[in-house]
């Protein structure tokens, strides 16, 4: 067997992991774990994924220019990182540095637009001999815009007086000065038309095969991908979900998400019922017509339910609270006096609303303390009596009726505080934790039944509840769309509205002990 | 009555043209593509159409009527008066088009019709309907936040927000991944059956025309090249010049096309036949 010329094993990168869950705002956490995969001398590999699934990162890891926290890089086998050096030192001083610099000229990246890239007030010529310089390569300009089918005229002209296919040549010319083994192609062809897209990718099979050059093509367009590559990866949240040949992976995918890929990418025939054609997730569950019971629906999350629920075209809402006078005056809505903590309420409940085909269990509290903190145990215990035995007596008071009306759906709002802990609510995780494992058990039970059962776990969210607690948080309203949106879709039962609940979901599956050892600085 | 015809329009930047006697008609309620390379003339003939052509660009001949009304015709002022009621644009490139200083919400908000009672809500409303996730916290944001499909999306809801006759769309989804892609074409082609507005949606991408259009106009060099419904312009290209362009496609379904430019010669031949260089 040949050897491979790059090989990643178990891969991980973080990306300003470090006091970030609970501050961060916008940007997504482009976390790579456990990357493996071989590339071959003169093979062009395709990595495909949507937007913020990591491709960019991985590739610009690859090329030296993100750092890796673990795993091991080889290229040619040789490690240019691996893990024995990356927990001791620093970037600057570790010992695989000068070897990761020799190994820089082997390894090119171009990115999309290399206008951004170009120095404007360089000549394309000028771009040109400066890496040829640098490596001492015996190449001359000529040669190297020969080599990208660019006429030597192009020389003396600047980046934005050519298009963007021909810019996108400068680029590879560019990154073809050292005489690399392995480019890293990222977009490089999208916004292009197809002829000048179809220059660039035959550009880089004559390259590949002329001089075995390797590519990692980085890409969403899958339909070039099919054209171009042997092989392709397929990304999702940081982590590859298939890795096989393009003929094997566009023909029969294994992983669901390369499926739902598949499907969105159009073909050029005349269809005009294709666009309609959206096949729902395997836990979809409609809102329009449905029969929905909200608990805590007064306020909060819980109120912005009933609104959404209403807009989205249920048949009727049971909104329930301790105090309905807060409850919303709708034709459609029947307000029910309850607390969840009163079994013989819960009951009552259950037979009123005997119609039910979606169970929202939102009624929550948390006394915002520590566990060692709160001079009485009073908090806690109602912790517990609330979020965890309030739930479960609902549950188990609803499944006869949902079972009744052919199954239906039951959405537990749990918290991302069901998964992690924060010592500043230790024992409000604790009881929201019950409330996930209680809710994977109930999620089996009830599977004969055929009731599907969500968990909802968002961050910090913008109600009475966490009105001491730092922004940024979520507003109510779009914790209620994400979740009904993840309803009607039905990708997934598991939903982290967010972008803290899904940077820290991201975390855990990186490394848990870290995740942990971050939230323990947030003390009550 | 047409709700928009362009009669042989033609363009000129001082003295070469950039477009040359252009005819398209859409109808209300249609999705009318326009395809071709870079440089054939789509943005161009769009920013005609809005009456935003670049400041040495003019009209050298030809008419625009929208239902009816020859645009050309107006003064500017009752030009721009039409323009802001009747049409909008989703423009290429999203960055550009939003203005940095002010929130989501606020921009939106300006282009809902006269008189909408909850402007907040509708401006949630909308960017919900362009799958936005939180689309509360979106509306509050500056432009810059947001990333590049995001941006996309806030636009398509801006320009349906105006509840406009005419929509033009310029590479609307380009920027956009293919699963979200599809929910944004299917989501313009609901709202386009719903509001009955005509859509001229400019692509280079034969495979988004093929599942959207209902008719294509084929652009180079400024010239229109062909005309037809989408069904025959995919199935039974009539120029050869159509022929090439469906050739160089990559597909999904099958390997090994899209590796091959439109050939040279079939452009030189198409220029030596228009009889001008
Ligand atoms: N806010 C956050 O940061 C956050 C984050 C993740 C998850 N969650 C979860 O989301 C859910 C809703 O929280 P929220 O943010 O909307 O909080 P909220 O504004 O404090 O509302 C809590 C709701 O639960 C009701 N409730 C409490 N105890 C009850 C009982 N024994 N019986 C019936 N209803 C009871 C409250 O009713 P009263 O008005 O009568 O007290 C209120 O309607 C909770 O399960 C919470 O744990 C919240
Ligand atoms: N701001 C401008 N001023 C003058 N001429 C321009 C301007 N923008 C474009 N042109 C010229 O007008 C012609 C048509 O350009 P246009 O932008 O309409 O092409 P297009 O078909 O939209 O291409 P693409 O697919 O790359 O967007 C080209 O020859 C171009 O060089
Ligand atoms: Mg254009």
């Amino acid at each position: 067997m040949v050897e491979p010329l790059l090989e990643a094993r178990g891969l991980g990168v973080r990306l300003g992991m470090r006091r970030r869950f609970l501050r961060k705002d916008d940007k997504g956490f482009p976390i790579l774990s456990n990357i493996n995969f071989a590339l071959q001398p003169g093979e062009i590999l395709a990595l495909v994924g949507e937007s913020g699934s990591g491709k960019t990162t991985l590739g610009r890891a690859i090329a030296g220019l993100t750092q890796i926290q673990a795993g091991s890089l080889l290229f040619q086998g040789r490690p240019i990182v691996d893990p024995s050096n990356i927990a001791s030192t620093r970037t600057r001083d570790r010992a695989w540095y000068p070897r990761w610099r020799a190994c820089r000229r082997d390894i090119q990246m171009i990115f999309q637009d290399p206008l951004s890239s170009l120095n404007p007030r360089r000549s394309i010529g000028q771009s040109l001999d400066v890496p040829l310089r640098n490596f001492g390569a015996a190449t001359t300009v000529d040669e190297l815009l020969d080599q990208v089918g660019l006429a030597s005229e192009f020389k003396g002209l600047y980046p934005h007086r050519i298009s963007g296919g021909q810019r996108q040549r400068v680029g590879i010319a560019r990154a073809l000065a050292g005489a690399p083994k392995l480019i890293i192609a990222d977009e490089v062809v999208s916004g292009l038309d197809v002829s000048n897209q179809a220059r660039i990718l035959r550009l880089l099979l004559d390259l590949r095969d002329q001089r075995g050059l390797s590519v990692l093509f980085i890409t969403h367009d899958l339909a070039v991908v099919r054209s171009l590559a042997d092989r392709v990866l397929v990304m999702q949240r940081g982590k590859i979900c298939e890795d096989g040949t393009v003929r094997r992976v566009f023909e029969s995918p294994s992983h669901s998400y390369t499926k739902k890929l598949l499907r969105a990418a159009p073909s050029p025939e005349y269809d005009p019922d294709w666009l309609a054609d959206t096949v729902k997730g395997p836990f979809a569950m409609e809102i329009e017509n449905a029969t929905v019971f909200v608990t805590g629906a007064n306020r909060g999350i819980g109120a912005r339910f009933v609104e959404a629920l209403l807009l989205r075209g249920a048949a009727k809402v049971y909104a329930a609270a301790r105090d309905v006078a807060a409850l919303p005056d709708d034709p459609r809505v029947v307000k029910i006096a309850l607390d969840i903590t009163d079994a013989e309420a819960v009951a009552k409940a259950a037979t009123e609303a005997s119609d039910v085909t979606l169970l929202i269990n939102n009624a929550g509290f948390n006394s915002n303390t520590g566990a060692l903190k709160n001079p009485s145990m009073e908090d806690a215990r109602r912790e517990m009596e609330v979020n965890y035995f309030g739930t479960l007596s609902m549950i188990r008071a609803f499944a006869p009726v949902l079972k009744a009306n052919g199954g239906g759906a039951i959405v537990n709002m749990l918290s991302i505080l069901s998964r992690v802990a924060l010592p500043m609510m230790g024992t409000l995780c604790a009881s929201k934790a019950a409330s996930l494992s209680m809710t994977q058990a109930v999620r089996a039970e009830l599977k004969a039944q055929g009731t599907k059962v969500f968990a909802i776990m968002p961050g910090a969210v913008d109600t009475d509840m966490s009105k001491d607690f730092p922004p940024p948080k979520l507003d109510p309203a779009d914790v209620v769309r994400a979740a009904l949106n993840g309803l009607e879709t039905g990708d997934e039962d598991d939903i982290y509205p967010g972008d803290m609940a899904q940077g820290l979901r991201a975390g855990l599956e990186h490394d848990p002990k870290e995740v942990e050892a971050e939230l323990a600085s947030y003390l009550p | 009555m047409s709700l928009l015809q362009v009669d042989s329009l033609s363009l000129g930047l001082r003295g070469t043209p950039v477009l040359r006697e252009v005819n398209l008609i859409i109808e209300a309620s249609e999705i009318a593509g326009v395809v071709g390379e870079s440089g054939a003339g789509k943005s161009m003939l769009g920013k005609a159409i809005l009456g935003v052509l670049p400041r040495d660009v003019t009209v050298t001949a030809g008419a625009i009527r929208l239902n009816g009304t020859d645009l050309l015709a107006l003064h500017p002022r009752a030009r721009r008066a039409f323009l802001k009621r009747d049409m909008a644009l989703i423009p290429q490139d999203p960055l550009s088009a939003l203005n940095p200083c002010r929130t989501i919400s606020a921009q939106l908000a300006e282009v809902l019709p006269k008189g909408t009672a909850d402007a907040k809500m509708e401006v949630i409303r909308w960017l919900d309907a362009v799958r936005i996730p939180s689309a509360t916290k979106v509306a509050k944001s500056f432009p810059h936040v947001l990333s590049g499909g995001m941006r996309q999306r806030a636009l398509i809801a801006a320009a349906f927000a105006s509840r406009p006759k005419l929509v033009i769309a310029d590479e609307p989804t380009t920027a956009l991944d293919v699963t979200v892609q599809k929910d944004v074409l299917h989501l313009i082609r609901e709202l386009q059956r719903e509001t009955g507005v005509g859509l001229m949606f400019v692509t280079h991408d034969l495979c988004v025309v093929a599942k959207i259009c209902h008719s294509v106009t084929v652009m180079h060099g400024g010239r229109v090249i062909e005309q037809a419904a989408c069904t025959d312009l995919i199935n039974r290209p009539a120029h050869a010049y159509s022929q090439a362009l469906l050739a160089a496609t990559p597909r999904p379904d099958h390997a090994g096309q899209g590796l091959e430019p439109v050939p040279t010669a079939l452009i030189e031949r198409m220029i030596a036949e228009a009889g001008d260089g």
